[in-house]
């Protein structure tokens, strides 16, 4: 049922291409029929040639009987249909591969778009690897072996109704003991196809396990070293190792059978043919010309028999793979929005207030019970806590990447009334896990922003402190890096000078030193001091010590805040941060 | 690729032998079949009955049946012999990984080392079988056919090689046009996972910074280009499939045409029958050759596999055991006298000399990137000191085995990696044969109980990569695997880093009171982690700036006081 749905949504996408399919079906019809077709005249040579063959039996010379005018006109009648059904065939394939591409660049288009609009929970949920791959992999997949499948199916099925009219329109009796080896040929496809494709899902199944195994070793392989565990792994592995050799023997051996024993069944049918036809024309029933035609159309007959053997398994293939692609597509969209208030960039002032939020990300487990707290303008706010305590979830909520119960107000306009957009415009942000990609060093800082100048972006790379990496890079501020090429405070170094260039009026700091060595964070935290100047900011972090000069601590703990106030407050109070922060002292 | 047959053992060479032999016994039925083609008609030309035709009928069937059978003997020979390669061949690959050096590890990524495992072992031992079965079959049927055909008719056999030179050459041009093209696919395929990947790993700051248009930019130009440059490929391989059926097609008419003028110019009537079997003949010629064309097609692939392959297999790891190891009792103190290392000739670390006894905590701070793990990785042996000595437990490591080494050594790694299976297993990593007893007093002292009895005690499942654990109980599950071989040494690398400080800190107390008799190595970001270490060696510009106690250092070592400062307050610091 999947696989049909996946089909019938595929077929859309190949609507826009209606007209060039038209052609693609015409042609390879064309060309099938050009094909089949051709044989008669291959009979009528045959069957000339042999009619001379018998004369000259009486004696007469064979240069008299045979007409060279008369082959050769057959002769150039055939090279033309020939080289007519080589050009149909060419047309239509590339035709075809424009159109594969085309479909694939629309699919992979969708998904970029649809990726734009998933919410967040989608990526939270679901492996970075496995998105990936059918983005790309499941995409070529379909592509590649959907449409194919399709076409051959099509040209295969084509051809066989035109080549089964020319048999029977040639001589009934032949085509009769022709069909008779097709149950016996389509039994051996069956069966084989059925047994070996438990092997071959075995074989998957068995790969798998093995390249788990394998990751998750060399993914291990310093404490490997340290626990003198090599050789336990080894064992491990090796078993895994034997256990896919012999589901690949045993798959690979049933698909090595299945080759030959079709062949064998094909000249079974061309054995019996000759036999029924020398039978007939002994009663002068058939001419050899019609005997040479039907071994031909045979042989045309069960060629797209085989094909469509081995289209069914890829369309299977292309099926699923289809089904994975439209999984993404018809994933639940973030709901669309309309803004019932907007707050402009350049004239909001930057005050926050939670009021009464809630939220879990399995409703049945809260991870924010009741939170309520007034920020005002120009504000540094930190949020400190044990781990799990909900404080990167509060920055999901205030980002809108997850959407709470109560309410969050800048300015005193509830969030979500305005556009998620306008929302993430007001705020710069930097994340733990500092994040770049593979562009130029430039590239990353200016980012999406827009018309940068560079006084700008010189005065934010020497803040955050890698003035000294861009010159030591070979091309400068124009090096390609990749997340492998640089270190965790290089890259997070690189991820505030972003958010400096980005220069919004609030800004967010998630655990945005702990990738940095403490003398490297004394540099970067004189920077963030001049960036939070006189902007609402929210900083989390673990070492209480880089946020004594907060204005406002708001100390979580079970998603409850438990005690709010400035260090000084907190500190006399003697309770819950009190604790925290001695803690961190305590031998 | 060639290199990789030294892998074949005698059984499967004798294996390949009978292939062979079955290949030849297949190639001398598939060719002589076309004879009784020939015959068959030669007796329906002369009326003969159904008997006659049903007799020469079943003799090509009986070497139809020979060639079948020799094929599907073929066939699990073929496969017995690549399952058997490719099965060590893996083999191989993985122990090689796992045993390689801490330097050789650094030069691939998992990735890369997976592919290298399973894909390309693959590619190159189906590549070999294959290019063995065929590339001795095909030549071997070409030259049986041409044989046969040259045997009777000379024009013909003229015939056959034209049809062969212009298919040849047609896919030769076809090849040479889509070969620089292949190339580029593979790097336009890594950009187009790689804008997407990014996309993905960063999709909180690419909405944070509402920059979805702009990853969608980059993608939609990478598919583009990737499209663009597929819709060239495609477009010129399209050739490939009309233009053999063109060559098969033309040699057929171009053999009766050429046939019909042999004919008449020797006024011979009995050609005719051998025209049938020329067609067929012709064919076998034909599709040899173009066997033969996808076989070299399908060779730099292989190559490229198997010079990956040796890749890994070539390496040979510079950390080796001595000839006549030392016997070894690790009295648990860590002696280093001038002792420097460095990668490719650039030093990284030089000059450390320090010294600790057993039941000490030798601390290690400093910046990113100045050398702290590999001070650990010297300890481990998993880096040889270029200079000066390390001594472990009383020996010069490089006098005992890298085994009684690290049996004498714990060691809770930067990232703390978890295996999948259940926390005992994980537990027990270093020695399976621990009692639950000894694991769960380590798990203790992990301050990792409460949350194992939470998950369901010592048989609780550990996810692919630990997912289902926190980062904070990965942490301690890894100190916990640590401690629990009860070792002389125990070395955490920045192991305390994902603890709140409150559990930080018991863990410490934990580690203090119940292990006193064993040395503790702890590399850690926190003054407040290491502060009362009795040994703290301070990193800085590839070398020890300073070795004492936080007192001492705190009044000598400018770097250390920075550090200090940048974390305690002042009157913390002046306790």
């Amino acid at each position: 049922m999947k696989q049909h749905s996946a089909l019938g949504k595929l077929l859309r996408y190949c609507k826009r291409h209606l007209f060039a399919l038209a052609c693609v079906l015409i042609l390879s019809i064309a060309g099938v029929f050009l094909t089949v077709y051709a044989t008669t005249y291959l009979q009528q040579l045959t069957d000339y040639i042999g009619a001379a063959a018998m004369k000259a039996q009486d004696g007469h010379p064979m240069s008299e009987i045979m007409d060279m005018a008369v082959i050769a006109q057959l002769g150039f009648t055939l090279l033309g249909m020939y080289l007519g059904a080589a050009a149909c065939t060419y047309v239509q394939a590339f035709l075809m591969t424009g159109i594969n591409q085309k479909i694939a660049l629309r699919l992979r288009s969708d998904i970029a778009a649809k990726i734009s609009r998933l919410p967040m929970r989608y990526f939270d949920s679901h492996a970075t690897g496995d998105t990936l791959s059918r983005v790309t992999n499941d995409v070529d997949t379909v592509a590649q072996s959907m449409n194919a499948s399709i076409a051959t199916a099509l040209t295969a099925g084509v051809q066989i109704v035109i080549v089964v009219v020319m048999m029977f329109t040639t001589n009934w009796q032949m085509t009769l003991t022709a069909f008779a080896t097709v149950p016996l040929s389509l039994l051996v496809l069956f069966l084989v196809v059925r047994v070996s494709q438990k092997y071959f899902r075995r074989q998957q199944k068995e790969l798998g396990a093995l390249n788990g195994n394998a990751e998750e070793y060399y993914s291990a392989l310093e404490l490997l070293r340290a626990c003198n565990a090599e050789e336990r792994a080894v064992r491990t592995f090796e078993a895994q190792n034997e256990k896919l050799r012999n589901a690949m023997y045993r798959a690979n051996v049933l698909s090595g059978i299945l080759h030959p024993l079709t062949t064998f069944i094909s000249k079974l049918g061309y054995v019996a043919i000759c036999v029924v036809g020398g039978v007939l024309m002994a009663g002068g029933g058939t001419s050899l010309g019609e005997l040479a035609a039907f071994l031909i159309y045979i042989n045309l007959f069960q060629s797209p028999l085989s094909q469509l053997g081995q289209v069914a398994n890829q369309f299977q293939q292309a099926s699923a793979a289809a089904g994975r692609v439209f999984e993404v597509l018809e994933e639940t969209e973030e709901p669309a929005e309309k803004a019932a208030a907007e707050i402009d960039l350049q004239s909001v002032r930057g005050d926050v207030e939670f009021r009464h939020v809630r939220f879990g990300y399995d409703p049945e487990k809260p991870v924010i019970r009741d939170f309520s707290a007034k920020v005002k303008a120009g504000q540094k706010v930190a949020i400190v806590g044990p781990t799990g305590a909900g404080k990167t979830t509060l920055v999901n909520l205030l980002m809108r990447f997850y959407e709470c119960g109560g309410e969050i107000l800048i300015d005193g306009v509830n969030t979500k009334e305005m556009t998620r957009e306008n929302v993430r415009e007001l705020f710069s942000m930097v994340l733990q896990d500092a994040w770049v990609f593979e562009g130029t060093l430039k590239e990353n800082i200016v980012y999406c922003k827009e018309n940068v100048d560079e006084q700008k972006l010189v005065e934010a790379v020497k803040a955050a402190g890698i003035y000294q990496l861009v010159h030591t890079l070979p091309q400068g501020g124009d090096t390609i890096i990749h997340d492998e090429a640089l270190s965790g405070g290089q890259k997070q170094l690189i991820t505030i000078a972003r958010a400096m260039v980005d220069d919004a009026p609030m800004l967010i700091l998630d655990e945005a030193t702990s990738n940095v060595d403490t003398r490297t964070e004394q540099l970067i935290q004189r920077a963030m001091d001049q960036l939070t100047e006189g902007r609402t900011s929210f900083v989390i972090a673990h070492r209480l010590s880089t946020i004594k000069n907060a204005d406002l601590i708001l100390v979580l703990d079970h998603g409850d805040i438990v005690e709010q106030g400035t260090h000084e407050e907190l500190l006399a109070k003697q309770g819950f941060y009190y604790e925290l922060y001695h803690a961190q002292f305590a031998a | 690729m060639f290199r990789l047959f030294r892998y074949l053992r005698g059984r499967e060479i004798a294996m390949f032998a009978a292939l062979l032999v079955f290949l030849v016994a297949q190639i001398f039925c598939d060719v002589t079949m076309p004879t009784y083609t020939a015959e068959i008609v030669a007796k329906m030309q002369q009326g003969a009955d159904a008997a006659s035709i049903l007799l020469t009928g079943g003799i090509m069937l009986a070497f139809a049946a020979g060639s079948i059978a020799a094929t599907i003997a073929e066939s699990i020979l073929s496969a017995r012999i690549s399952t058997r390669l490719g099965r060590r061949l893996r083999g191989e690959v993985f122990a090689h990984v796992v045993n390689f050096s801490d330097k050789d590890a650094g030069s691939f990524s998992t990735g890369s080392l997976l592919t290298r495992t399973t894909n390309d072992v693959q590619q190159v031992v189906s590549a070999m079988v294959l290019g063995l079965r065929l590339g001795v079959g095909a030549p071997l049927m070409a030259a049986m056919a041409i044989i046969r055909i040259a045997q009777t008719s000379g024009e013909l056999t003229l015939v056959t090689g034209v049809a062969v030179v212009i298919l040849l050459a047609g896919i030769m041009a076809i090849l040479m046009i889509v070969l620089p093209r292949f190339k580029r696919i593979q790097k336009l395929t890594d950009r187009l996972n790689g804008t997407m990947r990014d996309t993905l790993t960063g999709i909180r700051v690419v909405r944070a910074y509402n920059a979805e248009d702009f990853q969608r930019g980059r993608f939609e130009r990478a598919s583009r280009d990737f499209a663009k440059n597929n819709v060239f490929t495609g477009r010129v391989m399209a050739a490939m499939s009309p233009l053999m059926q063109l060559v098969y097609s033309g040699l057929t008419l171009a053999i009766y045409w050429l046939g019909c003028f042999i004919i008449v110019r020797d006024n011979d009537a009995a050609f005719f029958p051998e025209m049938f079997s020329f067609t067929q003949l012709a064919a076998q010629v034909v599709t040899a050759f173009m066997v033969l064309v996808m076989l070299f097609n399908l060779l730099p692939r292989a190559q490229v596999s198997a010079k990956r392959i040796l890749e890994v297999l070539n390496k040979q790891s510079d950390i080796l055991d001595p000839a006549s190891p030392q016997m070894y009792a690790c009295d648990g103190s860590i002696v280093f006298e001038d002792a420097a290392v460095g990668y490719g000739g650039k030093p990284v670390l030089s000059g450390l000399t320090f010294r600790v006894e057993a039941g000490q905590t030798l601390a290690v701070v400093g910046g990113t990137g100045v050398g702290k793990t590999t001070l650990l990785k010297l300890i481990l042996r998993f880096l040889d000191a270029e200079q000066g000595s390390v001594r472990i437990g009383g020996r010069d490591v490089r006098e005992i085995t890298q085994k009684d080494l690290r049996a004498s050594l714990g060691y809770a790694p930067q990232k703390s990696v978890l295996l999948s299976g259940t926390i005992r297993q994980n537990l027990a990593f270093a020695d399976p044969t621990l009692s639950d007893e000894t694991l769960s007093e380590a798990a203790k002292i992990a301050c990792a109980d409460e949350f194992i009895a939470e998950k369901g005690g010592l048989s609780a499942e550990v996810a692919q990569g630990g997912r289902n654990f926190s980062g904070g109980q990965k942490q301690r599950l890894s100190i916990a695997r640590a401690v629990a071989k009860k070792p002389k040494i125990v070395l955490f690398d920045d192991s305390f880093s994902a603890l709140d400080f409150a559990t930080d800190a018991r863990v410490r107390r934990n580690l203090s009171e119940q292990l006193p008799d064993v040395t503790k190595v702890i590399v850690a970001q926190r003054i407040s982690t290491v502060r009362d270490a009795d040994v703290i060696v301070v990193l800085d510009g590839g070398t020890a700036v300073g070795v004492g106690t936080h007192e001492t250092l705190l009044k000598t070592c400018n770097v250390y006081r920075e550090i200090a400062q940048s974390q305690l307050s002042e009157e913390e610091l002046a306790v």
